[in-house]
């Protein structure tokens, strides 16, 4: 069981929109699954809610209609509705040691995931969510491994998961939260003790900057 | 506790343990309105405020077994479901949430514990209290975040104010209210 707390967190103003809820769903996978590895966020989220509940108490009245009441009160005992998004396929039982919600998103342990090899060493596996236009999945990274130096188009919200990377801002372990804009420059290096896999949402591809990395750039365009 | 919140929190109870449909029907009186207008402030059309606040408190319904009173207050567990339900009723979206209960949780030691600020007893409006004494621009800025399902990105935009402004506002409103319950209570409930 891990004891360490993560040292890098998601800035306040995510966590706001995850707990109004105007965080999409790719994003969200990402905080639930940071708030799972880290309770001083959990704890900041408990009091942001808290805000909601008091927002909500506050509210002016909106009468109901007429029979409202008589129709919910029908229908108590049917059973409860489905949700209108598409349901997660069940996970099979058994401990991965991977934090809900991931888990559900998974279905799986890390070692049973069908990775696809991407260049450079790089393995990924797609997450499906219901947003279009936002490119959901982990990424595995080998031990040692140096990646070419690159930014980023749009933002990119990132996770890590198992292992540890380091870029010139810092050293990225278990629970870490990341988030990047197109004005980042960075070449990330995994440590060696061990592969390092992410959850990552990027909007748009990674731009290789550095010299071998601008020959990578046309391929990257699948 | 205030005799409001305290008999929210038994109706929740009976409804949990007995199936009480009395104990349902005062909780719906109280929720149902508020929640009516909550959804037709983020945009909602009436006919769709009102189906949303309805499938809200059926899930209060069905998941009353899960309130945990020590964890939230009743009408911030109300939010909860309400905002989750507006996500998929209305966006069509999952909503990804930690699972308190999972042994993959990663717990806090003992000593940095911190306590929920709507379930002190004895307190339960005075989150109310204090968000109404936030310099006025804090305060709408805030209720607007929790009423109109927007990012601050979006909200920076309708207002037409820079997105660093809006982010500084909401951090000065949120450290107003952590400032006022930097203290832990006596005994937390």
């Amino acid at each position: 069981m891990l004891t360490e707390m993560p040292s890098h967190h998601p800035e306040e103003a995510r966590l706001v929109d995850y707990t109004t809820g105007a965080l999409h769903e790719p994003g969200s996978l990402v905080i639930a699954t940071h708030l799972a590895l880290c309770p001083s966020c959990r704890q900041a989220v408990a009091e942001l809610e808290a805000v909601g509940g008091a927002v909500l108490d506050a509210m002016p009245l909106t009468s109901v209609s007429d029979g409202a009441l008589d129709d919910i009160l029908a229908r108590l005992d049917e059973p409860e509705p489905a949700p209108c998004a598409p349901p997660l396929p069940p996970v099979p039982a058994g401990d991965t040691g991977i934090p809900r919600p991931l888990r559900d998103y998974l279905g799986a342990g890390y070692q049973q995931l069908d990775w696809t090899r991407r260049l450079g060493g790089v393995e990924e596996f797609p997450i499906t969510t219901t947003v279009a236009g936002l490119n959901t999945r982990l990424i595995k990274l080998g031990a040692g491994r140096k990646l070419p130096v690159h930014t980023h188009r749009g933002y990119e919200m990132t996770l890590v998961l198992t292992g540890a990377f380091s870029d010139h801002t810092g050293r990225f372990e278990c629970g870490d939260f990341v988030e990047l804009d197109g004005s980042t420059e960075h070449q990330p290096v995994i440590w060696e003790e061990s592969e390092c896999i992410c959850l990552a949402v990027t909007d748009q591809p990674l731009r290789f900057t550095g010299p071998l990395g601008r020959l990578l750039n046309p391929f990257l365009k699948q | 506790m205030t005799a409001c919140a305290e008999s929210h929190a038994s109706q929740l109870q009976a409804v949990a343990e007995r199936k009480d449909k009395q104990a349902f029907a005062e909780l719906f009186a109280h929720f149902a309105p508020r929640l009516k207008t909550w959804l037709m402030k983020g945009g909602a059309d009436e006919t769709s405020a009102e189906e949303v606040a309805q499938e809200t408190m059926l899930t209060v319904w069905h998941r009353a077994q899960s309130y945990r009173p020590d964890r939230a207050a009743v009408s911030t567990w109300v939010f909860r479901i309400a905002r989750n339900k507006r996500i998929d009723r209305l966006r069509k979206e999952r909503r990804p949430m930690v699972d308190l209960d999972d042994p993959a949780v990663v717990k806090a030691p003992p000593e940095k514990r911190g306590y929920s600020w709507d379930i002190i007893a004895g307190e339960e409006n005075r989150l109310r209290r204090e968000i109404d004494a936030l310099p006025q621009e804090q305060s709408h800025l805030l209720r607007m975040f929790y009423v109109e399902d927007k990012s601050h990105r979006i909200i920076a935009e309708e207002l037409n104010i820079a997105l660093g402004t809006v982010k500084s506002r909401i951090r000065l409103a949120l450290g107003r209210l952590r400032n006022a319950y930097k203290d832990p209570p006596e005994a937390s409930a």
